[in-house]
């Protein structure tokens, strides 16, 4: 692994004072990195991208073919110059990124996003990928600069208002880059990010190409023969890679100069500056800052870099690295937009300064910060990272478990668990609904995101949010038939009560956001735009009803129940702009429970008469975590059709406040509907007496031979279809245990309790405890039948 | 219907009698408080307030668990009363609705093992529904973000302040033992490990902070501190002109640390509900099991059930299967001993093989003086026992 043979170097660290001075000279260096940063900026915004890497990768390999004469012993063997090419062109390209990054995004946001070490993005990868590495202690801090990281990201891509300057120079920026830039804009505006927001986008994918570049060309400069001779072989082959895209883009601006200047022009009147010169004039110019960015950038930075890994370590060379590049780019930044605020139209170069800059923005401040910190977390070595302690061996030496948790390939994962899925009826239904839920849901989501409809997006979050609800109820049957573990010594059974009262929970919590929408519409009904969500609704209503159908199977009572005719209205509301609130409805379904008396409000709807029927068969089903996935499925139904009825009504009367007092009503049905399934899952919980077990069996219990009393009697459900008990029983001296075991045995299983566990007692069993000195606290009940006598 | 007159009635008890009078006032204070800052929350149109509001729904149910668990502690008062009225007039079952319960009497009842379980369903039940509200506030934000509304910053700052009071006077004033308990015993969620990780490295610059920083926060006030923080910073950003995306954003952040918050506790109070054996008392009862199953006699255990009634109850059963010629009462005696200090409420089931051919044989073992007893080796079954 990359990072291994990384930090087990951290051991020999030397102490600061003996390494000060390479310390200092990196500090040096990357300031001078940071200030030809600056300098290329400038450069790039009159001469292209391409012109520039040309130049500056010339000049770099001409200054390295002297330095280091690579050329003198390198043996070459066609494999070997097929990689170096391969590695070249990737290479190139990274570096075209960068610098196209830098012309959209500026200098210092360059640096806060392209100038991490590998080591960092590696980290990064590692905390967020493979959690089972390492220790908890190191994990924390690594998730915690992950994050920071993240946030820094996001800072710099969101909250940066770099506004001002897409004004000006919108649709084609920067004018020399114009082939380049205007596939550029037709892709951004594509995705619909402003251009700098596309260059920090440009810049993190050259970021992580570098990365991965550079870890997968390690064996390749192995090859090769050392890092500095791979760079400066490889900064040759570069030069040779780049000489046919400049002659290109020097052919393309000869030959349009034309509209370049016309798009000068246009750009002069904004800037009120003047100086427009062919490409050629200021040669001279031009080669003095390129030989500066050369030695800044490339030359100097390196040989550094490869001194202060040697001489310091990695990780501290990249720590005082990136620190220094983060925080005097942040300073020179500062500096440097101040200068050009005073002297608007200084010559820098024998250039023009454009006046709107990338300025500071508090996202930047607060990208600044949050980078520091993630380098500084990420970067620090993990202190431990051995394995698992098992024991000691025969010799007495301590043996350790290096092998962390075998991952098995998802795709196995996915096939075991999909055959568990299909292998039982009640999760199968589930999970065909699940899928046909979440094909509806993607569809419309698409088709949403197609014609730009916010009604449709957001019913289709709606829908998402649904889902979840099947899944819990999905994973819960699922998780039902494991086998009892040492923990769960009762096999996993009740998880599906639990799911049930989970999936309960969620009515009741959605019912009151609804509530709460509803109130809050009360006073300022909104307008509602009904287009379209007829058709929605209509679909969703279609969907739900497979739903309703297959999950109807599932329980042996057929549909039958008298909903009647004109029975259910439930509008409901559209919420907001045109999203339905499936889910709250709801309503008959359940009320059986209380007599359907609820519903009364007459708008007769064909529709709804069949769910109303369903509503009845289904509650009589005895598994907790199907009714409830039962229930929400119900609930979406009757929320589809509410808003068909809704829509319909806002239609053709134009009734905007009938909507949030429709909302109300079927919020507070959905409420009393989900109540006497919570109850019911509650009690299962709580493990309540089942209402089956008779007084009539205990009393056949007392009525047993020799049996004087009993005591402790604990009987529950459970899971819905098993019952376990425990009881304590005490019989005259000369009773026979087992026998009286036995037929209290008999008993309980004519009751349908099939897991029992008796205890006989009899009074030696007393006296036995008290010679043992036992705690006889919680048999002082039992005892008691034995004392009064 | 019956019992949950008696549950109210024990609530208008809670109310009239004086220790509860303040965590009275304090609910209804919760409960105004809560619909202001709603109503604020929802003219201000934004998601994150929202988002922190509906800490204020948890404090009610947090007051609603601090009674009830209140109502659990009276109710056992009255049974240790009624168990000494009852050992002078057995006979005596008055049928007291829910104080009954705990009479031992020759009744069914409806809750064998008592109504502590009461407060683990509490708690399950408010840490699960602000985790679902928490996940409706993700989807909510999510879609508000797609609508675009304009957000009234002018509210964010009182509500947020408002809810962060009532909030610390909630979770410090109002005595909450099932909380407390969940608290100190599930695993400390994500926000507090991180807090703490860096608390630890502040205390490494600063050893004077130490006894401030080091012990473990209370995740409730961390999830409220934070919480604040964020709405600030919210309706700071909001005020520069930030836009939406910071109030979706914050709002998911807030969601997420709720979920943070209230997950290990959701699965402490869900692992007790779903009769599980606690993970710190395993190898406390393998100790105790292994001890058993020397003890002369007992050949083998089956169906070890041992799972958590209740906060720091345990409860028991376990099949015993002993030698034929054993002395049950003292097999269970023996048992019993070794188990009962660690398990409260225990059942354990001694049973041996093939008593019932033994019988024909218990003439024919004159040596134990025990007819129960027998050690006829023809029906050994194989399992070698040496005495």
């Amino acid at each position: 692994m990359f990072d291994t043979d990384v930090f087990s170097k951290t051991s020999k660290t030397r102490p600061v004072s003996d390494v000060l001075h390479i310390i200092i000279l990196l500090i040096i260096i990357k300031l001078l990195k940071t200030f030809g940063l600056f300098i290329t900026y400038d450069l790039l915004k009159s001469y292209h991208v391409v012109l520039i890497l040309f130049l500056t990768t010339l000049f770099t390999s001409i200054c390295l073919l002297f330095i280091q004469k690579p050329f003198s012993s390198f043996r070459p063997n066609k494999i070997l110059i097929y990689r170096l090419i391969k590695y070249t062109i990737c290479l190139t390209i990274i570096r075209l990124l960068w610098l196209f990054g830098l012309t959209l995004c500026g200098p210092l946001r360059t640096i806060l996003l392209y100038e991490h070490s590998d080591i960092v993005i590696i980290a990064c990868f590692q905390a967020l990928f493979s959690s089972s590495s390492i220790g908890p202690q190191g994990q924390t801090s690594r998730i915690r600069g992950v994050v920071f990281f993240i946030l820094a990201v996001l800072a710099i891509f969101a909250f940066d208002n770099d506004d001002s300057r897409q004004n000006i120079d919108h649709p084609e920026g920067h004018l020399h880059h114009r082939f380049f830039a205007h596939i550029f804009y037709q892709l951004t505006s594509l995705i619909g990010v402003a251009d700098h927001k596309g260059g920090v986008i440009l810049l993190l994918i050259a970021l992580f190409f570098r990365c991965g570049l550079n870890s997968w060309s390690k064996k390749l400069v192995i090859d090769v023969g050392g890092q500095k001779k791979f760079y400066a072989i490889t900064t040759c082959l570069s030069t040779i890679c780049l000489i046919p895209m400049s002659f290109i883009i020097l052919l393309f601006n000869n030959l349009f100069p034309d509209s370049i200047d016309s798009i000068r022009s246009t750009f002069q009147t904004t800037i009120s500056t003047t100086i427009t010169s062919s490409l050629f004039d200021n040669i001279s110019s031009l080669i003095i800052p390129i030989i500066l960015i050369t030695l800044f950038l490339f030359i100097l930075d390196f040989y550094v870099e490869q001194l202060a890994i040697i001489k310091l370590d990695r990780i501290r060379t990249f720590r005082y690295g990136t620190l220094t590049m983060i925080f005097s780019s942040f300073i020179i930044s500062f500096i440097w937009v101040k200068t050009i605020r005073i002297t608007s139209n200084n010559i820098w170069f024998g250039r023009m300064m454009q006046i709107e800059e990338h300025e500071l923005s508090g996202g930047v401040v607060f990208a600044v910060i949050m980078f520091a910190f993630a380098t500084d977390l990420l970067i620090s070595p993990i202190k431990q990272r051995s394995g698992a302690f098992i024991g000691y061996n025969q010799e007495g030496v301590p043996l350790f478990n290096l092998t962390h948790q075998k991952s098995q390939s998802l795709l196995l994962i996915l096939k075991s668990s999909l055959r568990d899925i299909l292998a039982e009826s009640d999760s199968r239904r589930i999970f065909y609904f699940l899928c046909i839920n979440l094909m509806f849901t993607f569809v419309e989501l698409l088709y949403g995101a197609w014609t730009n409809s916010l009604g449709l997006l957001s019913d289709g979050f709606h829908m998402l949010f649904d889902c979840t609800a099947l899944v819990v109820g999905l994973y819960a049957a699922l998780m039902s038939r494991w086998k009892p573990t040492r923990v769960f010594s009762y096999g996993y059974g009740r998880v599906e009560v639990l799911s049930g009262f989970v999936n309960g929970l969620f009515l009741v919590v959605v019912a009151f956001f609804v509530f709460y929408e509803a109130i809050g519409r009360l006073f300022e009904p909104p307008e509602i735009n009904t287009n379209r969500l007829l058709f929605v609704s209509v679909a969703g209503f279609a969907v739900n009803m497979i739903g309703i159908f297959s999950f109807s199977h599932a329980h042996a009572h057929a549909h039958g129940g008298g909903g009647g005719g004109g029975s259910c209205p439930m509008s409901q509301p559209t919420p907001t702009k045109e999203q339905h609130h499936h889910g709250h409805s709801h309503d008959h379904s359940h009320s059986h429970s209380h007599g359907s008396s609820s519903h009364d409000h007459e708008h007769s709807h064909g529709s709804n008469e069949k769910s109303s029927h369903h509503g009845h068969s289904h509650a009589l089903t005895d598994n907790a975590n199907m009714r409830g996935v039962f229930l929400h499925v119900l609930a979406d139904t009757l929320g589809s059709v509410g808003v068909i009825i809704s829509s319909l009504l806002i239609q053709y009367f134009g009734w905007n406040i009938s909507d949030p007092i429709c909302s109300l009503f079927i919020s507070i049905m959905i409420f009393l509907s989900v109540i006497p399934f919570l109850k019911e899952s509650a009690m299962t919980l709580l493990l309540q007496t089942p209402s089956n077990i008779q007084y009539e069996i205990l009393d056949r219990i007392l009525k047993l031979d020799q049996v004087q009393s009993y005591s402790d009697e604990h009987f529950w459900n459970l899971s819905s279809s098993l019952t376990v008990g425990t009881i304590h029983i005490q019989i005259a001296n000369d009773g026979d245990e087992q026998r009286v075991t036995a037929q209290v045995q008999t008993i309980l299983k004519e009751a349908q309790i099939q897991n029992v566990a008796i205890q006989v007692e009899k009074q030696a069993f007393f006296n036995h405890l008290n010679g043992l000195n036992s705690a006889l606290g919680q048999l002082a009940s039992s005892q008691r039948t034995f004392s009064h006598r | 219907m019956g019992k949950s007159t008696s549950v109210l009635t024990s609530i208008f008890y809670l109310v009239k009698s004086s220790h509860s009078r303040s965590t009275i006032i304090i609910t209804i204070t919760t409960l105004l408080i809560c619909i202001t800052v709603f109503t604020m929350a929802g003219q201000a149109n934004s998601m994150a307030l929202q988002a922190y509001c509906s800490l204020c729904i948890f404090d009610l149910l947090f007051i609603g668990t601090a009674l009830l668990s209140a109502w659990i502690m009276e109710n056992n008062n009255t049974k240790v009363r009624q168990k000494m009225q009852n050992s002078n007039n057995i006979d005596n079952n008055s049928i007291n609705n829910s104080t009954s319960l705990f009479i031992p009497t020759q009744t069914i009842t409806t809750f064998s093992y008592g109504t502590a379980r009461f407060e683990v369903l509490a708690v399950f039940t408010s840490t699960m529904l602000s985790i679902l509200g928490a996940f409706f506030i993700l989807k909510e934000s999510i879609e508000k973000y797609l609508e675009d509304e304009i957000i009234h910053t002018e509210y964010l700052m009182l509500s947020s302040i408002l809810t962060y009071i009532i909030h610390m006077i909630v979770i410090y004033f109002v005595r909450n033992q099932a909380f407390d308990h969940v608290i100190a015993a599930s695993s400390s969620s994500w926000l507090q490990e991180h807090v703490s990780d860096m608390f630890q490295s502040v205390c490494h610059y600063i050893p004077g902070l130490s006894r401030l920083l080091l012990p473990r926060i209370n995740p409730l006030a961390l999830l409220c501190w934070c919480g604040l923080a964020i709405v600030f910073s919210d309706s700071f950003l909001l005020k520069m002109g930030y836009g939406h995306f910071v109030d979706t954003l914050s709002s998911l952040l807030m969601a997420f640390m709720t979920f943070g918050t209230m997950v290990p506790m959701a699965i402490y109070s869900g692992k007790i509900l779903l009769q599980t054996t606690p993970a710190p008392m395993i190898g406390q009862l393998d100790k105790c099991l292994h001890e058993a199953s020397r003890l002369d006699g007992v050949l083998e255990f089956r169906h070890e059930h041992f799972w958590a009634l209740s906060f720091g109850t345990l409860v028991g059963s376990l099949h015993v299967r002993c030698r034929r010629d054993a002395d049950e009462q003292l097999v269970l005696a023996h048992v019993w001993n070794k188990l009962a200090n660690v398990v409260q409420i225990l059942t354990i089931h001694v049973f041996k093989d093939d008593w019932l051919r033994r019988q024909t044989h218990t003439f024919m073992q004159p040596q134990t003086g025990n007819p129960v007893l027998s050690n006829n080796p023809s029906t050994y079954n194989g399992f070698v026992v040496v005495t």
